[in-house]
């Protein structure tokens, strides 16, 4: 949290397009505030959402409290900011990472808590359920990172410098080589998730047995699985 | 100081052909070993082999496309867009190959294995042709300057490039089979040091005729490194000749560490040959070495960089190297093929 909060800072300061686009301003003032979900319209107005006054301009330069001043996206020209629909991907992405981080934290603090008065694992069934999906949350939390970061950058490469589309190749054959990757890719995706399945169904219809008939493939049952003799739910505080 | 960083990217290209080129070589040879019952035993060693520093070696791809882009940003461009079919090619055969041999491990079917194993082959032997069409493309000068395209198809589908694809194929093929005798040995498996010590040899021979043919083909088609490789570059040229006949001597009379280390400078010597060779030139004919250069500021900062990098990531490579050597790196107890 302190090095998101600080990093949000630093975009404040040296990328003010992309925090317009993150805090959903369009128009800079002071006393801006903190939109939990909403979006742009072509307009220039915002709809939706949960507005918390003041916290965005808080946040942005808390010595100045509610006076901090954000740049908004009308004092960019039209052609180096991003357009309507990348400002609502960039703020709906940010939303989401920023939820995710908030709901990890606490998922963390809930352990801790547990922990420091009980000495034992939080027995809440709805622990595990957070705990079995956080890992899948945290990629989905850095993917939407990414998509911030990126998308926040349009319609530059190098911010300033140099435009997506002057960069880009003026090839024949993107279309046909992004096809085949992705196709690719995806093939290689099913291939992984079907030898996962096959390799966990080799695990519980041999796992116990250490049988040991199958040493010609790696990461197959070696012998009794070391799993505790008490599941973990009902561990005796 | 664009010169330096030449030899620091030559450098790069040479330990990838070393230690990469001896991956895709073993995947050739697990190509040709035959049928399901047969290519049991040259296969063990292939998974025993390369297991352990499993797509490892690319990190020289990712340190030569990088050095490429910054210190020779036009070139990189250049090469980028004209040879974007090979390369891509080359990246897909990459993800195929090592994907494919991870997943080959995991399936019992025989079919299912032939399939995984066969696309594990196959890209093996296509990104290695398909770099050396690339140096082929670049040597014959047929890639322009200035960040722009060349020829989509010609560039790369040319005698020149051919030769470099069917070299790099067979220098791949040599490399590995030197290497897998000593693995065999390790493995305990007499019968296969005898297997590969003769496909070592064989390799050696013909990655020389191929070498040989190479010299007319390009006095045809890239003359200005005919005459680089027959004038400047002739002592790399006669070196790596020794070193090859040399190998072949070694390997001849069971000296498989000896002839390991010739091989290798076979390869490092043709590589070297191939720079002098156009030297001044990055692009032969075109686009000079300083002129293609970027500013001094910041071939300092990649130097910088590489010399940081080899000092954090070349004792952990090299222990890898080392641990995989001494058959510490046991990935999972293979029984011994019976």
């Amino acid at each position: 949290m302190l090095v998101g909060d600080t990093l949000a800072r630093w975009v404040y300061e040296n990328e003010p397009t992309k925090f317009a686009a993150i805090e959903l301003v369009p128009k800079t003032s002071d006393d801006v505030p903190e939109t939990l979900g909403g979006y742009l319209n072509d307009d220039g107005t915002v709809s939706g959402g949960i507005p918390i006054p003041g916290l965005a301009s808080i946040l942005s330069d808390p010595s100045n409290w509610t006076d901090t001043v954000i740049q908004g996206l009308d004092s960019f020209p039209e052609d180096e900011r991003p357009d309507t629909s990348e400002v609502n991907t960039v703020h709906l992405a940010w939303d989401v990472m920023v939820g995710l981080g908030t709901l990890l934290f606490l998922l963390s603090a809930w352990y801790g808590a547990v922990w420091l008065f009980k000495r034992r694992l939080p027995a809440s069934k709805w622990f595990l359920r957070i705990a079995a999906i956080s890992g899948v949350l945290s990629v989905i939390a850095m993917e939407a990172g990414w998509v911030v970061t990126e998308v926040g950058r349009q319609p530059w490469i190098v911010v300033g410098e140099m435009k997506v589309t002057e960069a880009a190749t003026n090839n024949d054959g993107v279309w046909v080589t992004f096809v085949v990757i992705a196709a690719l890719y995806a093939a290689v995706a099913v291939t992984l998730v079907l030898i996962l399945r096959a390799m966990s169904r080799r695990f519980r219809e041999r796992g116990g047995s250490g049988d040991g008939d199958d040493t010609d493939a790696p990461y197959g049952p070696r012998g009794p699985l070391d799993t505790p003799d008490t599941p973990l739910a009902e561990v005796p505080s | 100081m664009p010169e330096v960083i030449a030899v620091v990217l030559f450098i790069g290209i040479a330990a990838y052909a070393l230690f990469g080129g001896a991956d895709f070589g073993a995947g050739f040879w697990d190509l040709v070993a035959g049928g399901a019952e047969k290519g049991n035993r040259p296969r063990a060693v292939v998974d025993h082999s390369i297991g352990p520093v499993w797509e490892a070696n690319h990190v020289w791809l990712v340190f030569i496309l990088v050095v490429l882009w910054t210190a020779f940003s036009e070139v990189f461009s250049s090469v980028m867009l004209t040879l974007f079919v090979p390369l891509s090619l080359a990246a897909l055969g990459i993800v195929l190959r090592g994907s494919s041999f991870a997943f080959r491990k995991e399936v019992f079917r025989t079919s299912s294995r032939r399939n995984f194993g066969a696309a594990f082959a196959i890209s093996s032997v296509l990104v290695p042709f398909c770099m050396g069409a690339v140096a082929g493309a670049i040597a014959s000068g047929r890639v322009p300057k200035g960040g722009v395209a060349g020829d989509t198809w010609d560039s790369w589908i040319n005698p020149t490039s051919i030769l470099g694809g069917v070299l790099a194929v067979a220098v791949c093929a040599y490399l590995a089979a030197v290497y897998m005798v000593w693995d065999a040995k390790r493995f305990g498996d007499d019968g296969m040091v005898e297997y590969f010590r003769r496909r070592a040899i064989g390799a050696a021979v013909v990655t020389g005729a191929v070498a040989a043919v190479g010299i007319w083909v390009l006095y045809d088609d890239a003359r200005y490194v005919f005459d680089g490789l027959t004038s400047r570059a002739l002592p790399l040229v006669i070196i790596s000749a020794i070193c090859g006949l040399g190998s072949i001597a070694l390997l001849m009379r069971a000296n498989h560490r000896g002839a390991r280390l010739l091989a290798a400078g076979a390869v490092v010597a043709v590589i070297g040959g191939w720079g002098v060779a156009q030297w001044p030139y990055m692009l032969p004919e075109s686009l000079k070495v300083t002129q293609a250069a970027a500013p001094d500021a910041t071939l300092w900062t990649v130097l910088v960089v590489f010399v940081v990098a080899a000092i954090v990531i070349l004792p952990s490579l090299g222990l890898l190297y080392v641990l995989d050597q001494k058959s510490l790196v046991e990935i999972e107890e293979t029984s011994p093929p019976s």
